[in-house]
Formats: C-alpha cells, sequence, structure tokens
C-alpha cells in the first residue's frame, strides 16, 4: 500500500513512503488518525499517542482514511 | 536505527499561526522557513525577540502592506514579514521543546507541520502543549522509525528534476482521473483541457515517467 505524505504541495525533496497504514481510532479521546506499523505497536505497547489510554487491537482498522 | 516518531499535524493557518491576518483561507503555501529575531528597542528597555517568517507560494498573491517579496522564481515567489513571538504559535511550542519543524505548509486554510520526536513521550508532551494553545490541532499521521533497516522502504524523490510544464501536465492528468481506473479523462480530454495536442501531451506524460520511475525504481 502506498502512503503520500500529506504535505507535498511544494518543490523540495520529499520521501515517498510505501508502508502499510492503519487508521487508529481512540476509543477514549475519539481522535482518528493514521498510523504505520512500527506506531501501530507503539500505540499498543504505550497506549494513545494523545491521552495515553490504552490500545487495543480493535481501535487499529487496515487502511488509511486520513485526510491528505 | 533511531526509535523516533515522525509526526504530522493539522492546526488553522489562523491565530495561534503566525499567518494570521496574513493569508486568507484559500492561499497554499508550499514552504516555510523562519528564524528569531533579537530586536533591541529604543530607550533602556531590554531586548525583545520577533520571528521573521518566510514562506513559498504563488506569485500573483494580494497580501499585507508588511509582507514583502524576497525573490520572485516566476510562478512562486519567496515572502518574507516579520512578527512578534507568540508563545501559542506552534512553532514556539516546538523550539520549546528543541524539537525543530521538518516541513510546513498550508493547504485549505490549515496549516501542515511535519516534525521529528525522538521517542514517544517527547512526541506526547509536544502534542499535549500544541493542543492546549490549539483545540483545533488535529493529528494526521504518524510513523515510527523502521526497527529493522530491511523494513524501511523510503526513497527521496527529486521533483525539481521535471519541468515546470511536465508538473502541470502531470498534475492535471491526475486531477482529472487520467490515471485513475477506470480513467477519469482520457488523453485527448486531459490535452484539451491544457491546449495542447494529444501526442505532445503523451510525450510530457511518458518524460515526465522516465524520471519518476528511474527515481522510484533505480
Amino acid at each position: 500500500m502506498r502512503t503520500r505524505t500529506a504535505f507535498d504541495g511544494g518543490t523540495r525533496n520529499v520521501l515517498c513512503m510505501t508502508r502499510p497504514t492503519h487508521t487508529f481510532v481512540c476509543s477514549e479521546c475519539r481522535r482518528s488518525f493514521e498510523v504505520d506499523d512500527g506506531m501501530r505497536e507503539a500505540l499498543l505497547t504505550s497506549g494513545c499517542a494523545l491521552c495515553g489510554a490504552p490500545v487495543v487491537a480493535t481501535d487499529l482498522s487496515a487502511g488509511s482514511t486520513a485526510a491528505e | 536505527m533511531g526509535a523516533g516518531i515522525r509526526a504530522e499535524v493539522s492546526l488553522p493557518a489562523s491565530s495561534p499561526s503566525p499567518f494570521d491576518g496574513v493569508l486568507d483561507g484559500s492561499t497554499p503555501v508550499y514552504s516555510v522557513q523562519r528564524t528569531r529575531r533579537s530586536v533591541e528597542p529604543e530607550g533602556d528597555g531590554g531586548s525583545k525577540e520577533t520571528v521573521v517568517i518566510e514562506f513559498t507560494a504563488s506569485t500573483d498573491l494580494r497580501l499585507p502592506e508588511h509582507v514583502e517579496t524576497v525573490f520572485d522564481y516566476g510562478e512562486k515567489a519567496a515572502y518574507r514579514f516579520e512578527a512578534p513571538c507568540v508563545s501559542e504559535s506552534p512553532f514556539a511550542t516546538l523550539d520549546r521543546h528543541g524539537v525543530p519543524t521538518a516541513d510546513a505548509i498550508v493547504r485549505d486554510g490549515r496549516l501542515l507541520v511535519t516534525f521529528h520526536a525522538t521517542d514517544l513521550p517527547t512526541l506526547r508532551r509536544v502534542l499535549g502543549e500544541l493542543q492546549e494553545s490549539c483545540a483545533d490541532m488535529q493529528v494526521v499521521r504518524l510513523l515510527q522509525s523502521s526497527s529493522t533497516p530491511e523494513e524501511s522502504d523510503l526513497v527521496t524523490v527529486d521533483r525539481s528534476e521535471l519541468t515546470e510544464r511536465q508538473r502541470e501536465v502531470l498534475a492535471t492528468a491526475y486531477e482529472a482521473g487520467y490515471f485513475d481506473h477506470p480513467k477519469g479523462a482520457n488523453a485527448s480530454e486531459v490535452a484539451a483541457t491544457l491546449d495542447i495536442d494529444r501526442s505532445t501531451f503523451t510525450e510530457h506524460v511518458a518524460a515526465a515517467q522516465r524520471k519518476l520511475f528511474a527515481a522510484m525504481l533505480g
């Protein structure tokens, strides 16, 4: 699955990232954002990056719905 | 390999962003740089800091008087203005945490900022303070450094390899759905939009694709 960077409007060099992505929705603070595999594991281990609430696998769905 | 996190966050371009009162909601900004400047006021007052913002945007902008054009690139220009240091600004927040801004643009009235946090606790602190200063802060994407080099699949694409015309042709074709399946527009339709021959259009696309694929697959 290809992930474009959110910030691709300029004329600079950009990194094109080809990583599996997941959409995370915090069951506590209801914030939603896109994460890669590494961040998915970090969330499952350490909790939501914003509120710290525990994260379970069902809070993460495959695919990206984050706004570009 | 570091365990850092790349964070992409979206905030309003209005206050507390330094672009408040400078840009209207529809003006895209392609890059932002900034530096702090120490100002010695007249009298015996101590020095105070301001921030100098430079940004790249279209040349045909109507901007407030205090924004000056510092370089004209043709279709784009670099603009500069000076503003007071505002502690609630997202850039000031990153400064306080010693986190440089990796990238910043403005699109659709939103300031999109990318930064790298060295670890999750640092990320939490930065995000918490950004949210405190701006309740409308949204996290767009978080990426963590791969734990093994094999998992990384990054390539650098230098878009300056493309000519302005090739970029325009690609962007128009992309927006028209030329690269979709099924196609939203065929070559003749996109060529007509660009007011060029179909053969010229396909030549531009082929040349651009060769450059992009060389970078992606090389």
